[in-house]
């Protein structure tokens, strides 16, 4: 479970992108588990790659594109001060602010009709990659960690789903495969939601519990 | 036990100096050369990061020039309450994803022969290389991996330009960073 939830954010870990709190028992899991340390350096390395790609070549010797905008914004005024009156640039002006304001308006709410997890008390959410990593013997290091209860991992469900009346069967029916562990420092739970339809390792903080 | 690379990120300072303020108040005031001095503090980054999103250089002017225009049409409801940086990189990058996407409806649509489309001998190997790894990512993914991995934005930052929540810059990074390790992997 640890390689699993280790390999597949190991690319924001690369990246520097990884919470201050996961950073050192990732290090330590680097530091014990090669096939983990293995993916580390692949996905560094084609990163660094990536940057020596472009880092071959410098910028082209740019014009003065702000010369040019301010030459082109001058050409603009002039030729539009010869094409409307001053009644039809204010009604124009008013017909696109409304245009704007309305699919502004409308843009919100999609954005809220199509986030059904906007305010769960998620830190991250990210699909799982298709290979699965070995499990970590090191005793020690597993031991950690602790598996998070049946109750518990109903309530964070519930949670995510947002659709709190669901029963403990139909949880069981949507969700078959649910795997979790909990960082015992109190700062990070791992959910790892797997079926024929998700396949998702979500970061909740401990305090979801 | 075995040593962990550090990341090591260029970095950037982005705080709003206090002649970027007088230039910005001036030339909301319609002052065309605090404008242009403006614009000039960032046009050689903006090319750069437009060039990375887009992958070409004549497409990157234009994409710059563009969002130049609409920062002169909206500067008047620039708040500094943003940094000035943050919300121009917004509008190039916005602006270059847009372009790549209709780029990516046009090579899909099938083209008569009579349209001109540059042969690939028309650029330097490494362009090609840079262009043939970045086009395996979505124009968002793209964009996120220029910003944060090529140009050293911190991550909130990215987020922000990007005009989504922390959580999508995230994954688009994963996604990006992901998909850039198997395809260089392939090419071994």
């Amino acid at each position: 479970m640890i390689c699993l939830v280790v390999k597949r954010l190991l690319p924001l870990y690369a990246g520097g992108d990884w919470g201050k709190g996961l950073t050192g028992w990732t290090e330590r899991h680097l530091s014990q588990c090669p096939g983990c340390l293995a993916e580390y350096e692949a996905l560094s390395a084609a990163r660094d790659q990536v940057r020596e790609l472009a880092a071959q070549n410098a910028p082209r010797p740019s014009a003065d594109l702000a010369g040019r905008t301010i030459a082109q914004l001058a050409t603009d005024a002039t030729e539009s001060r010869g094409r409307f009156a001053w009644p039809v640039k204010i009604g124009v002006a008013a017909a696109i602010a409304t245009i704007v304001a309305g699919v502004g308006l409308l843009r919100e709410s999609g954005e809220k009709a199509t986030a059904p997890l906007a305010d769960a008390p998620v830190v991250q959410a990210l699909p799982a990659n298709a290979a699965l990593g070995e499990e970590n013997p090191a005793a020690d290091y597993a031991s950690q960690f602790e598996e998070l209860s049946r109750s518990q991992i109903r309530l964070l469900l519930k949670r995510l789903d947002r659709k709190k009346d669901l029963s403990d069967a139909e949880l069981e029916r949507k969700y078959p495969t649910v795997e979790s562990i909990a960082y015992p420092s109190g700062t990070q739970v791992f959910l790892h939601l797997a079926d024929s339809n998700t396949d998702v390792v979500w970061i909740l903080p401990h305090t979801v519990l | 036990m075995a040593e962990v690379l550090r990341i090591e990120m260029p970095i950037r300072k982005r705080s709003m100096s206090l002649d970027e303020s007088r230039l910005i108040a001036r030339a909301k005031e319609g002052d065309a050369n605090a404008f242009a001095a403006l614009l000039r503090q960032h046009q050689e980054m903006a090319l750069r990061v437009a060039f990375q999103i887009v992958g070409d250089w004549d497409d990157a002017e234009d994409v710059c020039q563009e969002s130049f225009v609409k920062i002169h049409r909206h500067l008047g409801r620039y708040q500094a309450r943003h940094k000035f940086s943050t919300w121009l990189y917004r509008i190039v990058t916005h602006t270059a994803i847009d372009l790549l996407r209709r780029q990516q409806r046009t090579h899909r649509a099938e083209l008569p022969d009579d349209v001109p489309v540059a042969s690939e001998e028309e650029a330097t190997d490494w362009q090609l290389s840079l262009e043939k790894v970045l086009s395996e990512l979505t124009p968002k993914q793209r964009s996120a991996f220029v910003l944060r991995d090529l140009q050293g934005f911190p991550f909130e930052e990215v987020a922000e330009i990007l005009d989504c929540s922390g959580i999508t810059a995230r994954v688009h990074l994963h996604q990006a960073r992901k998909r850039l390790r198997q395809r260089l992997e392939s090419e071994r």
